[in-house]
Formats: C-alpha cells, structure tokens, sequence
C-alpha cells in the first residue's frame, strides 16, 4: 500500500518522513522531470508495510510551479505510477493560518484525509492550545499530533495508517473548470473565511510570536550586519572548499598512487598494467579527488537550507544578482562552481525558475573551478616574471595575473549571462516571491543522508562516464605500439592532435599542444603531465617545473602561452561537467551548446591574444 | 500607494487586489493571492534587503514572504488607522 505525505512547503514534512522510514529511503528524479522523489518504506518485524512517498510542497491546487504540478498529477491520480492509496495530510501547528488552506481545499473536493498535526511541540511551547475535536468535526477527518523533531505521535501515526490498511482512495472527480475555479478570487476567499473562523472557534489558548526567528532576523536581515555575516559565510565556504578539504583530498591521492604502486608491482603484463594504473586508477583518481569537495559544499548547503538560512541569502541578494540576470539563489552554485563545476551545477536544484536555472548552469564553465589551478600555475611560472608590481615587494606579477584570469572568468560569466537573459527564449516570468521559513536547528541525521546521496549520484551518473573516457583517452596515447613501446609522436592521440593542428596554427600551438589539449577533455589538471610528455620533459624530475616552463617558452612563445592562458579561461569544462549537466537540464541540447559557446569563445579570444602580444 | 513605497512596520490594509473576478489572473498574480494578499487583509512590511532596498520582506497571513519591487508594485495597500 502507498502513502503520499502532502503538505504546503516547509510544514517540516520531510522531517517526519525521515523519522517514519528511518534508512529504508531512495531519492530519485520524477520521470522526466529533475524534481526529486524521495520514496521510502515503513518495515515492521522485516517486512515491508507501507511505501511512503514525500511529495514535493503544494501551496494550493492551483499549481504553478513544476514541483507542484508533480503532486498534482498525484492527487488526480493520472498515471499508474503517479498515484498513492491514502493522502496523509501535513500540517504545521505552529501556523495553521496558513497551512489549512490546503486541508479545506482537500475536504471540499472529498479526498478522504489523514491529518498530521506537525510541530506541535513548539507549538505548545509557543502556548497555542487547540480544541482538536473541533478541527476533526470540521475538516471532517481524524487528526493526529506529531513531532517530527522528538518522534512524539510518529507511532500513533503509524497506527492511524494502519486503519486504514487496505483503503482504496475513491476516484476524485474535479467539478468542470476547476482550473479556473482554483484560481478565482472568490473561491480563495471563501477558504481564507474557513480557516478564519475555524480558527476562532478551536483557538483555546493563541500562539505567541516566534521571538527566536524574529531576534535572529534582526541581525542576519540587518542592513550592515547582515551583509557582514552573508559575506563571512560565503568567505567560509571559500575556506572550506580550497584549505578544509585539502588534506582529505591528499588522503585520496595517496590512496591512489598506492593503489597504482601496487597494481604495477603486481601486475605482470605491461600493457595491462598501464591501462589499470595510467588509464583506470589514475583517471578516475584524478576526478574521485574531488569528492571531498562536494561532500563539503553540500554539507554546507544542506545546513543552511535546514536552518533556514538559504532563502534569506536570497532575499538578500537578490535585487543585485537580477541586476545580472540571475536570481539571488544562484550566489551558493557560482561560489560552489569556483571549486568545481559539478556540485556548482547540482546546487543550481535551489532555483525554482527553470530558464534562470539553466542561465546560471551555462555561466558556471566560466568560473574558474580549482582543477584550472595547476595549468595556470605552469603557464604563469613560463610567461609572467616574478616582479613586485608598484614597487609593492608583497603585490608580486603571478598574483596579480591569477586574480586577473579568477576575475576575468567571474565578469565574463556576468555578461555572458546578461547576454542569455536577453536571447533565451522566454519560458514563465521569473519570481521572487518566496516565503522565508523560520529558523530550525538541523538534524545531524538528515545531514548525512543528504551528503550520502549526493555522493551516489555524482559516483553513478558522472563516474561510468569518467571510466570511459579515461581509457578511451589512455587507448589514444597509448597506441599504436612498436615493439611493445609506445612513440607519443606515432600515438592515435597525436594523429588527433595533427589533424586539429591546421585549426589551431592561428593560435600558434602546434600538434604537441592541440595532443597535449586532448586529456584535458577528462580532467583540467592532467595537462601538465600531458604537456610534458609530448615535450619529452621528464616528470617528477628535479626542478621539473621550471623546465617545463621554460621549454614551454623557447617552443612557443609568449604570445601562445598566453594565448593558451586564455583559452583555459573559456575552454568547455571537463566531461565529468557534461554529463552532469546533462543529467540535471534533462537534455543533449544545453550541454551541446554550453560546449559550443565556450569553445567559441575560447577560440576567438585565445586569438586575439595571440594576436596583440606576438611581436611583428 | 503600493507596497514598494508604504512605510515600514505599521498595519496596511490589502485595497484592491486581486482587481476584479472576471480578469483571468497571471501565475505571479494567483500566487500572491494564494500567499494571503487579499482585499481586507492585513499586512506589515517587516524590512527592506540591504543594498538596493529591495526586495522587501512581507508578514501576511502568519508567513514572512519575500516580495521584489515589481511583486511589490503589484499589490495596493492603505495604512490601518
């Protein structure tokens, strides 16, 4: 048997989902669509009672968003699938005024319900006594109290479920243009008179103010203050994601050259063992690396979202992200994407508004993610001397020039998104409109499931591809072989790299850099090894880096490394981004074209630069 | 006067919205009315967000709700006296 939970958005719904399904819990996409499904079990003694279903927040039948249509489709149980055999209905005692809305909208059409009175011990605290007969005589349906915070009620739930054991929801039909109907001021006012008046009359004792929201608020919505603690967070999550995760990201390099050390003592077969250590253990290495990352930002968000912080950094920000074209949500996945794309592009779930939405995923390649870092290191070693700048002896040329490319990036993702605002086509006006919840302490445990899932998704859907890409990318520079060793120069990848050597002779790179370009394609940061393979400069060598760098200059030149400088500014993003983002817009089409601009633009800009600093 | 340019933390009575029965009503529209912003109810805009001083952030109906200037433009208010 299937229970929907239903309920207006932050009624602490999914809170008491996790308390009724514990761990036996799955979270999935809706077909077709990314809203997520979280579907989850209630086991009694080993066997499995009832699947629950968390449906995404509902503020009223009058859908307008995606989320909501989902729960629709439930309610008019369209599709096999989209249908539950009892709705147990959410609602927050701490704001009734509100959440009843939905509770009379239900009745009215003659759903049978299963009322959950959430959050009641705040509300006790907060001194509102209700008159619970008199709710169960109106909305004609039994009522039980819960806590999702403690558990108190989770059992009498379960036990009220259980009644209802083998219940068939009775087929629902509509009244004839229920769509207008819905949304006619009339009808919405007629409910607002309901709940008024239920109110009145089962209100023994009334709810006191929030005065723990309404102190915090002061100083996180204060005009100074507020802004100092959104800017000492967003600093944090900077922190977080370049020092905190560091050391566990050494952990998982170390793991993995010990992996590979010991694949190569054991492995007898030479070939085999480079496609074990060179492609499988150090490409998926050299992606898994990331994950700590990821994990991090997540927890991060996750907290905030849980506190209740997030829509508040919205609110705060986003008069000034629209001046952009962007929604203020979009301030956690720009920041996130300066570590890397891929959690950037999966916080982009926050925004509602699906067009702002993907604006904010095609500007995230823009932003420099930290795999860039090494490449920039080499080429700014080669190119930029190492000069104190306005006889400044701290402000050194490197620096500076690194700020430059971070800054470069962040202001190409504003007008590029500028550019987008005014050419997408236009889907539904975008909306700020939000309600902001009151502030909750997270639950560890919610924490960590979430931090659990993300990790599954982003190991399942992007890690198969990364595999295969990084063996395709070890066949290429692998072979063909003569006598059992491989001549880079002969190599499948440096046919690749000739024949893209007409295209990108403008730019001055010849086949061992547009070579050198190819592994790029799996991840940023094994370019310097690429590089210094086709150089046949040795790596791990003494003052490997300074050789690097300087053959780098007597093969190129200035103007082609700086060329190359900047066509890693813009240069698509790494496959593992692709295929996230593809997963996440639901479409070829939007990663394509993503590809397709900033390979474009990289081009032309590399170019020009090639162009302005080769002397004549 | 709407609720971009009504004062701070004093009682505002909802005037005239939604507009009239018969107009098919936008999503944004329907939203707001969902939200609580309806003829004869009573509201307070709690703050302005630093910065550009907007958006402005609305108590209706027992929910503290984020408006945009253009959202805010929307909705006609009057001070309670």
């Amino acid at each position: 048997m299937r229970i929907a939970l239903i309920g207006m958005p932050n009624v602490g719904k999914t809170a008491l989902f996790n308390k009724l399904t514990g761990s036996f819990q799955r979270v999935a996409n809706f077909p077709g669509v990314t809203v997520e499904k979280k579907t989850g079990r209630i086991v009694e003694n080993g066997k499995q009672i009832f699947e629950v279903l968390d449906l995404p927040g509902i503020y009223s039948l009058d859908a307008t968003t995606l989320d909501e249509k989902v729960t629709k489709d439930f309610l008019l149980q369209k599709e096999k699938e989209k249908s539950a055999d009892l709705f147990v209905l959410v609602l927050d005692a701490t704001n009734l005024e509100k959440s009843l809305y939905l509770a009379f909208q239900l009745r009215d059409l003659g759903y049978p319900l299963l009322i959950c009175l959430n959050l009641v011990d705040e509300s006790e605290k907060r001194g509102l006594k209700l008159d619970i007969n008199k709710l169960k005589a109106e909305l004609g349906a039994e009522i039980i109290s819960t806590s999702a915070a403690t558990g108190r009620g989770v059992k009498d739930l379960i036990q009220a479920m259980k009644d209802h054991l083998g219940d068939k929801l009775p087929r629902i039909e509509l009244p004839e243009n229920h769509q207008k109907t819905f949304r006619s001021p009339r009808y919405v006012n007629g409910i607002f008179k309901k709940i008024d008046h239920l109110l009145r009359e089962s209100t023994l004792s009334p709810l006191a103010r929030d005065s723990f929201s309404e102190a915090i608020d002061h100083w996180v919505l204060h005009p100074v203050w507020g802004l100092f603690i959104l800017s000492a967070l967003l600093l944090l999550v900077f922190q977080l994601l370049f020092s905190w995760s560091a050391p566990i990201q050494d952990l998982i390099e170390f793991f993995f050259s010990f992996l590979g050390q010991n694949a190569s003592t054991l492995i007898e077969n030479k070939l085999i063992r480079s496609l074990i250590v060179d492609g499988v253990i150090n490409g998926v290495g050299g992606v898994l690396v990331f994950l700590p990352q990821i994990l991090l930002l997540f927890l991060f968000i996750q907290f905030l979202e849980d506190l209740g912080y997030l829509g508040r950094a919205a609110f705060m920000m986003d008069s000034f992200m629209r001046r952009i074209g962007l929604p203020g949500k979009a301030v956690i996945p720009l920041l996130s994407s300066h570590a890397c794309a891929i959690p950037g592009i999966l916080a982009t779930r926050v925004i509602d508004n699906h067009r702002e939405r993907l604006i904010t995923m095609l500007v995230i390649p823009l932003t420099t993610c930290s795999a860039r870092l090494p490449v920039y290191a080499i080429l700014i070693a080669a190119i930029i001397p190492d000069t104190a700048v306005f006889g400044l002896p701290w402000l050194r040329m490197p620096g500076l020039v690194l700020f430059g490319l971070y800054m470069m990036g962040f202001i190409s993702a504003i007008i590029v998104s500028l550019i987008f605002k005014k050419t997408l086509p236009y889907s539904s006006p975008s909306m700020l409109l939000m309600e902001l919840p009151p502030y909750r302490i997270p639950k560890f445990k919610n924490l960590a499931r979430v931090m659990m899932n993300k990790a599954k998704i982003f190991l399942t859907k992007a890690g198969g591809i990364i595999l295969l890409v990084s063996i395709v990318i070890w066949f290429l520079v692998t072979f063909p072989q003569q006598n059992g060793e491989t001549v880079i120069e002969d190599s499948y990848a440096a046919g690749v790299g000739k024949f893209f050597e007409p295209v990108f002779r403008p730019l001055g790179f010849d086949w061992r850099m547009t070579t050198a370009l190819i592994p790029s394609i799996a991840a940023r940061e094994v370019v310097v090894s690429a590089m210094s393979l086709v150089l046949s400069v040795k790596e791990g060598s003494e003052g490997f880096e300074d050789q690097l760098a300087s053959t780098l200059v007597k093969e190129f030149g200035i103007g082609s490394l700086l060329a190359l400088l900047i066509w890693f500014v813009y240069a698509p993003q790494c496959v593992s981004t692709f295929a996230v983002m593809k997963k996440e817009s639901n479409s070829l089409k939007w990663p394509v074209f993503m590809v397709a601009y900033t390979l474009t633009l990289a081009y032309l800009l590399a170019w020009l630069t090639k162009i302005l600093f080769t002397p004549s | 006067m709407t609720i971009d340019l009504a004062p701070l933390n004093q009682n505002l009575v909802v005037r005239s919205f939604p507009v009239s029965e018969e107009r098919h009503l936008s999503d944004l529209e329907s939203r707001l009315m969902h939200l609580g912003f309806f003829n004869g109810e009573t509201i307070r805009i709690l703050k302005k967000a630093p910065l550009f001083q907007e958006p402005f952030l609305v108590e209706v109906r027992g929910r503290m709700v984020a408006l945009s200037k253009e959202e805010a433009a929307l909705v006609l208010v009057e001070v309670l006296a």
